[in-house]
């Protein structure tokens, strides 16, 4: 392993940084076959370039970087995409399918853990990809200005613009005006 | 002040310096819009933080390292990537100036474009024969 944190080996590596990472690309891709593949990338990645890591940052921040740096280079790569490989020919590309009752959403399409999990996830969707990052990180990690600012590698002032976007328009779904005035 | 824009946000994070918190606060006393838009961001930033976190997939782990590992021993099998050789560099950029060479003349003397194409072809077929020795 490297000359930072010792975690033991490999596999205490993953398991310790797996859950976090994983979760991180869910919410940034929003599909669980995508979340899979990203944090994977990733963890594998970190896992590379432990012995360049030195400890002085937070470790969690680090993998988090590179979660963020996989789940962009994805998106940059879709985005470039030819149109015509955009569109799927024969169902969707969610990976495989899984028997379900008749009616019932893909599994691995809809995030179907609870109704808040689901409402959180589509008001996300709506979001930019850079302020959802932000958001994400900082109010659904807890992390501080200062470590969302390091994970994304942007300066502090732009991490308090794009969480105020970002949590203006959430507000419209997540905190509607009407939501609490009799029908 | 006019309605706060993101200070209201770094309000809600207590991230304001004390100057700007007195105003955003003075504000707050005599707007009624500002709370109520205040009041929704506290919601969002709440409903945000109690979103439950999953647990990974089944057979995440596995998977995981099944990815490694064959990561890993495709980049031992991998040849060190050779850089071209020396000679093979000098013969390209002797072509390169060849060519060049040949088209500049030939505008110089105005020759007819089959005397042209026919130099190119010379040049072209030399510096091949050359870049084949390298490799027998």
């Amino acid at each position: 392993m490297g000359t930072g944190p010792d975690w033991g080996s490999e596999e205490g590596f993953f398991r310790r940084y797996a859950p976090a990472a994983y979760n991180l690309a869910l919410r940034l891709c929003g599909r669980p076959a995508d979340a899979e593949d990203v944090s994977q990338e990733a963890l594998i990645r970190a896992l590379k370039a432990l012995p360049h890591f030195k400890g002085k940052s937070d470790p969690r921040s680090w993998v988090y970087r590179i979660t963020v740096n996989v789940w962009k280079n994805r998106v940059r790569a879709e985005k470039s995409r030819p149109f015509w490989k955009a569109i799927p020919l024969f169902g969707s590309d969610d990976g495989p399918s899984v028997d379900r009752p008749d009616g019932a959403p893909p599994v691995d399409r809809a995030l179907e853990a609870s109704e808040l999990e689901a409402a959180v996830q589509k008001a996300l969707a709506e979001l930019d990809d850079d302020d959802r990052a932000v958001v994400v990180l900082k109010d659904m990690d807890d992390m501080t200005y200062a470590q969302v600012a390091e994970v994304l590698g942007v300066p502090e002032g732009t991490v308090k613009s794009r969480l105020s976007r970002a949590r203006e328009r959430l507000r419209a779904r997540l905190a509607p005006k009407d939501a609490e005035s009799p029908k | 002040m006019s309605h706060p824009g993101e200070e209201l946000s770094a309000y809600l994070d207590g991230a304001l310096g004390d100057g700007e918190r007195a105003s955003v606060e003075s504000h707050l006393g005599d707007c009624p819009d500002c709370r109520a838009r205040l009041d929704e961001l506290r919601t969002v930033v709440r409903t945000l933080a109690a979103a439950p976190k999953r647990e990974l997939p089944a057979g995440y782990l596995e998977r995981l390292k099944t990815r490694h590992a064959a990561r890993t021993s495709a980049e031992e099998d991998e040849p060190a990537p050779r850089g071209r050789s020396r000679f093979r560099v000098a013969v390209e950029v002797a072509l390169t100036a060849a060519v060049a060479a040949t088209i500049l003349v030939s505008l110089v003397q105005s020759r007819p474009f089959v005397e042209l194409m026919s130099a190119l072809l010379q040049t072209v077929q030399s510096a091949a024969g050359a870049l084949g020795g390298e490799d027998k």
